[in-house]
């Protein structure tokens, strides 16, 4: 007994109790979530800063004699004079599986009382995007399931593409849409146990939105199945700009995890202006020098890094995906304003939604003629290609004759009849919210519409022709469907029988 | 106008001149704030509470408190102080407090960087854990 005594004695005198090092800085001011520290001599940039008591902060400014750091959490309990000490890492989310469905905020903590997140790894906040080597041009389409999109204005897995417009024109719906066909589609192989598809996953980050907002949205995404493929990052309007600033960036390193394991995701910031507000007011309030309408001089950076960040890697680097949304909201149609022209320079393309169409009834309100997509056409299924290859020149050249056409009325047979087709394109592309069509369909309807199906049929009755016609397809030719949808193309074989079902259907549509 | 960039420049300015051999020289700081007194050039008292400010600082980096929970003896101190001076050089002045609160251990804070080894603060970490 008297040696293990012993033994215990001898491990008690080897044990050392070492004193940390660490290094500490004192609360100098403290106003509007950001905090002034003294001394902190080894702060990085971007490291956490912990002020005790569960609060922390990041280190955003490294002047000579302190710090400025944003405080995550409530800062009203900080006082001057307080101790905060450096922690040598840097702000970091949960990521992974586990997140999906669930509703997070900035720090990746829930906010949908579904209890604690399961999750095993961490991203950083604050990544650098993929290199060149990395990366691979858009190869694959993300289908929204709106047929003005999908046909016209293409998107690619990895892509960029701005959603802009003035306030309630439709830009959060066509995210929304997106989002529910992607999770359809997701479903659909998952039921099929087709492991060939490509699961698209989506993060949805709402930055200054009403809590209502976020809601109605959440109802939504809830009543129609999508969100066990979904991420939910919400900076509400109540939260702090700190937490507004940060939760894209969350949002992204979230995605980046799909991105990194050879999965595909999508990632919607709802919307970039507030975020460019909130990063204003931290930057002012850190009394950085303003620039133009008071934004920082690196809010150009601020987007740009952010949207760098959506990648399509390559074979070699697992072939995964990052796709992102930025949605960006205008005054009065404004697109030159400063942070407009900022994200439409970094984005492969825009989608511009106009008011005037809005309320004319043309709903998604997607004006043609400004709308690009300077990569996505890449990405479009070959059936897609052939039957919408042409109909951006049709509805452009309706554009434009249609307004010649207001002030005569004997036009040449010709021009009645690219006026005709385009006023029939434009009833064909009108689609109500929440009810994305499936690629095939989009493919079936216009290879009519390019042939002329719907030519003699009066353009108020074009939509529903257009809904009987998509029944018809669905309910008596599902195999005729399903081969376009497998084989991606429209053959000879395939565009004769879809000529006879159309004619079939044609027969009795009165 | 005198903007705050003036200011800041002037106080590092004179700042820099107090140092000998990188060492803050007493006798320059007084004269330099009696000469500021005297003369009263524009923003001359932002510019003396910058002064002051950035001297503050300069000494608590060369200043190395030692806290402990009793009175320690002087053969301890002796071997504290020699082990600090050889660390951060033989301008580090030394104060030595007796702080209960602290309960056990010992707590060096020499500028921003802080030894702890205090019975209190292994408690704290404790409380955060559960």
């Amino acid at each position: 007994m008297s040696d293990i005594l012993k033994e215990i004695e001898e491990k008690i005198a080897t044990v050392k109790t070492t004193a940390t090092r660490r290094n500490v800085g004192i609360v100098r001011e403290v106003s509007d979530g950001v905090a002034k520290i003294e001394g902190l001599d080894d702060a990085m940039l971007n490291e956490m800063l912990d002020f005790g008591d569960g609060i922390t902060g990041l280190a955003l400014n490294l002047e000579e004699t302190e710090v400025g750091a944003i405080i995550l959490g409530d800062y009203t309990h900080i006082k001057e004079g307080q101790e905060v000490y450096t922690t040598g890492k840097l702000l970091q989310v949960p990521v992974g599986m586990g997140l999906l469905g669930r509703v997070v905020n900035t720090l990746g903590q829930p906010l949908d009382g579904k209890g604690p997140i399961n999750y095993k790894t961490t991203y950083p906040v604050e990544k650098i995007a993929p290199g060149i080597i990395k990366r691979r041009s858009v190869n694959q389409p993300v289908q929204t399931g709106i047929m003005a999109i999908d046909a016209m204005i293409p998107i690619g897995r990895g892509q960029r593409e701005l959603i802009i417009g003035d306030r309630s024109t439709g830009k959060t719906a066509i995210c929304i849409d997106t989002i529910i066909n992607n999770a359809r589609l997701n479903r659909e192989a998952e039921e099929k146990g087709d492991e060939s598809y490509r699961k698209l996953y989506c993060i949805y980050v709402a930055v200054g939105q009403k809590q209502s907002s976020v809601a109605q949205t959440l109802n939504i995404l809830e009543r129609e199945g999508a969100m066990p493929y979904t991420i939910v990052v919400v900076a509400a309007a109540s939260d702090s700009a700190t937490n507004q600033y940060l939760a894209p960036f969350a949002g992204c390193a979230m995605g980046e995890w799909f991105m990194d394991n050879g999965m595909d995701a999508l990632i919607i910031y709802d919307d970039l202006s507030k975020h460019a507000v909130a990063y204003r007011q931290v930057s002012l309030i850190l009394k950085r020098p303003s620039g133009r309408e008071a934004y920082p001089g690196d809010v150009f950076y601020l987007h740009s890094r952010l949207l760098e960040r959506a990648a399509r890697l390559n074979e070699k680097n697992g072939n995964g995906s990052l796709t992102a949304l930025p949605i960006i909201e205008t005054q009065l149609g404004d697109v030159s304003a400063y942070i407009p022209t900022n994200v439409i320079s970094i984005t492969d393309g825009q989608i511009f939604l106009e008011t005037d169409l809005f309320y004319q009834g043309v709903r998604p309100a997607i004006s043609v003629g400004i709308s690009v997509s300077r990569v996505g056409s890449a990405a479009q299924i070959k059936a897609m290609k052939q039957v919408a290859g042409r109909i951006k020149l049709d509805l452009a050249q309706f554009r434009e004759l249609a307004a010649f056409a207001q002030f005569g009325s004997d036009l040449d047979a010709a021009t009645q009849a690219k006026i005709d087709r385009g006023k029939r394109i434009v009833e064909i592309f009108k689609q109500p919210q929440y009810h994305p069509v499936p690629v095939e369909i989009q493919a079936a309807i216009l290879w009519a519409v390019q042939n002329g199906f719907f030519d003699d049929v009066p353009v108020e009755k074009v939509k529903d022709c257009q809904d009987k016609m998509t029944d018809y397809l669905v309910t008596r030719k599902p195999g005729l469907l399903n081969r376009i949808r497998i084989e991606k193309v429209l053959d000879d074989v395939t565009a004769n029988e879809l000529k006879t079902a159309i004619k079939e259907f044609k027969n009795f549509y009165k | 106008m005198l903007t705050s960039k003036h200011i800041k420049r002037q106080a590092q300015e004179l700042f820099r001149l107090c140092k000998v051999d990188n060492v803050l020289d007493e006798n320059r700081i007084r004269l330099a704030v009696e000469e500021l007194i005297q003369k009263k050039p524009r923003g001359h008292l932002q510019i003396l509470k910058l002064f002051k400010r950035l001297i503050k600082l300069e000494i608590g980096r060369n200043t190395a408190i030692v806290e402990t929970a009793v009175e320690i003896d002087n053969e301890l101190k002796n071997s504290i102080s020699e082990n600090l001076l050889r660390l951060y050089g033989k301008n580090l002045r030394l104060n030595f407090i007796t702080n209960p609160s602290l309960i056990g251990g010992m707590k060096v804070k020499v500028g921003s960087s802080v030894y702890d080894n205090t019975i209190i603060t292994r408690l704290n970490e404790l409380l955060e854990q559960f």
